[in-house]
């Protein structure tokens, strides 16, 4: 093989700059030094003992930076004297500009989001920038004007992201909840107050949250799966099964609830098969009454749960044996409604569901059922009630409305039950329970979303 | 701190350069082998019969590019050799990104 040579010109040679775009997904998991980072900035006291703590140091780096001119006091001669990086050339007001906002109380905080240059380039592409948070409500992304805002509603000002720095900064503090995670196992977990009850096979939490008496109906904590437990009605009559211990909530301890017509002694037609019940503490009648009420519970329902052909009513979540108590307090309460979440209970593999019993908590459910929301005001009294039962058929969810008066004998408890129904002959139900959790007041977004995030870990529930 | 179940992407922008060079060929250049086994055996230099007479065309295989020391910077590899045509101009692009 021969070479031959010829020599070029500067004319025979062209250079184009390309700007290329890639996309990249990283899990919280792998954030840490070195790699995406997630770190917490407090505001404080500005002359401490000792040394300033790093996140001190942090929450003014990035108010000295990035929010100065927007801060009311500054020492700045004139905003031309401060880079203040606008990540948009959009006038103020156009709904297009950088809005910057800083939290400045003595106890504020931010989260500041760290993405190493090697992991963005030379900035991140304006636009692309997206959080999917345990809990969809905190779902965040960019408006490709600096600006981090609320996936369901631009209009929430979650923060903003510097695209050449690689920088995010939380610091809407409602949305800082969505990196918060309670630390897992046993009593580990500081839940919110206000707890009434709790159902936690993990840690046997049965009775005596936060001093008050609750009683769950004839739970047997600590029986070895596969143990059939005997479950009292009200009433006092037992039914066998339908409750047992499982592993099925991802291997984790729970219970399963278990109706059908198999075993010979359900004959005919099973009516009102209680799985187990929460009586609570609190007068339905009197200043005792809270005026709102959240329930949080981890359960899955197998796809296989309510045959086709059944007409029979299935009702994971029941709350009151008369139908009236529940209702009539909750929609008494300044807030005004109920919204509830079922997921689809005919997917395969079974989904998990979560029921935040209180108001207006919940966001879009993730599986496609439109939650069914009443929004109507109802007085304490003889008026239109809710009934207080949720019936989950299949792929439906319904509250039913009812008008029957609030009668005197309805005064002394509200009872919870869990895999309540009616079934007709061949039907079967196999709702499991992990974890059930009821307050006696309505939680804060960031309460909730801790609780979540701390069974989303307890149960190795991908959200 | 622990941290929640979350999910972060982007897309990250980076710029490249992608340089062209037209390696230009005249009718009349690059139309004899320099290839040593065309040589006869035991000449100086002289070559076979078979590659002088007009309707040889040598073969082009790879394109390299030099610097002023003569450094191999660049090497192009031809998916099948190209044959030099005799009395066409032709210009070899190679294009490469920094």
């Amino acid at each position: 093989m021969g070479r031959s040579y010829n020599t070029l010109k500067a004319s025979d040679v062209t250079v184009t700059p390309v700007k290329l775009k890639y996309s990249a997904s990283y899990y919280s998991s792998t954030f840490g030094p070195g790699s995406i980072n997630v770190l917490t900035g407090s505001n404080g006291a500005t002359s401490p003992t000792g040394s300033y703590p790093d996140s001190f140091l942090l929450y003014r780096s990035m108010r000295n930076r990035f929010y100065m001119q927007y801060i009311s006091g500054s020492l700045l001669g004139s905003a031309s004297a401060y880079e203040w990086f606008p990540q948009s050339t959009a006038a103020t007001g156009t709904n297009d500009d950088d809005n910057r906002y800083f939290p400045t109380d003595p106890t504020s905080t931010i989260n500041v989001i760290t993405v190493p240059k090697a992991n963005f380039g030379e900035n991140i592409a304006k636009g692309s920038f997206k959080i999917k948070a345990s809990s969809s409500i905190f779902n965040t992304v960019d408006d490709g004007n600096g600006n981090l805002v609320a996936e369901s509603n631009h209009t929430i000002h979650v923060g903003n992201i510097f695209y050449p720095q690689g920088l995010a900064v939380i610091t809407n503090p409602d949305y800082q909840a969505m990196f918060t995670v309670a630390s897992t196992g046993g009593g580990g977990f500081t839940y919110p107050s206000g707890l009434i009850a709790a159902y936690d096979p993990a840690i046997n939490v049965t009775s005596g949250i936060g001093g008050v008496v609750t009683s769950w109906g004839n739970w047997v904590s600590g029986a070895p799966v596969g143990t059939n437990l005997l479950v009292s009605t009200p009433t006092g009559a037992n039914i066998l099964p339908p409750v047992y211990v499982s592993n099925l909530i991802n291997g984790k301890p729970g219970i399963k609830i278990q109706d059908s017509q198999t075993p010979t002694y359900l004959t005919g037609y099973v009516t009102q098969s209680l799985g187990f019940y929460a009586t609570l503490p609190f007068n339905t009648y009197g200043p005792s009454f809270p005026t709102a009420i959240t329930v949080i519970y981890v359960a899955n329902i197998p796809s296989n749960t309510i045959p086709a052909a059944s007409s029979g009513i299935i009702t994971p979540f029941y709350m009151a044996s008369g139908p009236k108590y529940f209702g009539t307090k909750i929609v008494s309460s300044s807030a005004g409604y109920i919204q509830t979440s079922f997921s689809d209970s005919s997917i395969s593999p079974a989904v998990y569901q979560e029921l935040d019993y209180s108001t207006n908590v919940l966001g879009s459910p993730p599986y496609g059922v439109s939650p069914y929301i009443i929004s109507q005001t109802v007085s304490y009294g003889p008026t239109p009630l809710i009934s207080g039962q949720i019936n989950n058929t299949n792929e439906s969810v319904t509250i039913n409305l009812g008008t029957s008066p609030v009668v005197g004998s309805f005064n002394s408890i509200m009872t919870f039950f869990m895999g309540a129904g009616s079934l007709s002959a061949g039907s079967t139900i196999g709702t499991n329970f992990g974890e059930i959790l009821i307050w006696s007041r309505q939680l804060s977004l960031t309460e909730i979303a801790s609780v979540k995030n701390y069974l989303y870990t307890k149960y190795s529930i991908t959200p | 701190m622990p941290l929640a179940a979350t999910t972060m992407s982007f897309q990250a922008e980076s710029t490249i350069y992608q340089v062209e060079v037209r390696c230009h060929v005249n009718e009349n250049e690059f139309n004899y082998t320099t290839n040593p086994s065309a040589v006869k055996s035991g000449s100086l230099g002289q070559l076979n019969n078979s590659v002088t007479g007009s309707d040889f065309n040598p073969f082009a295989t790879t394109i390299g590019l030099y610097n002023a020391q003569n450094e191999l910077l660049v090497v192009g590899k031809f998916g099948t050799p190209y044959p030099i045509p005799r009395n066409t101009d032709v210009t070899f692009v190679v294009k490469y990104d920094t």
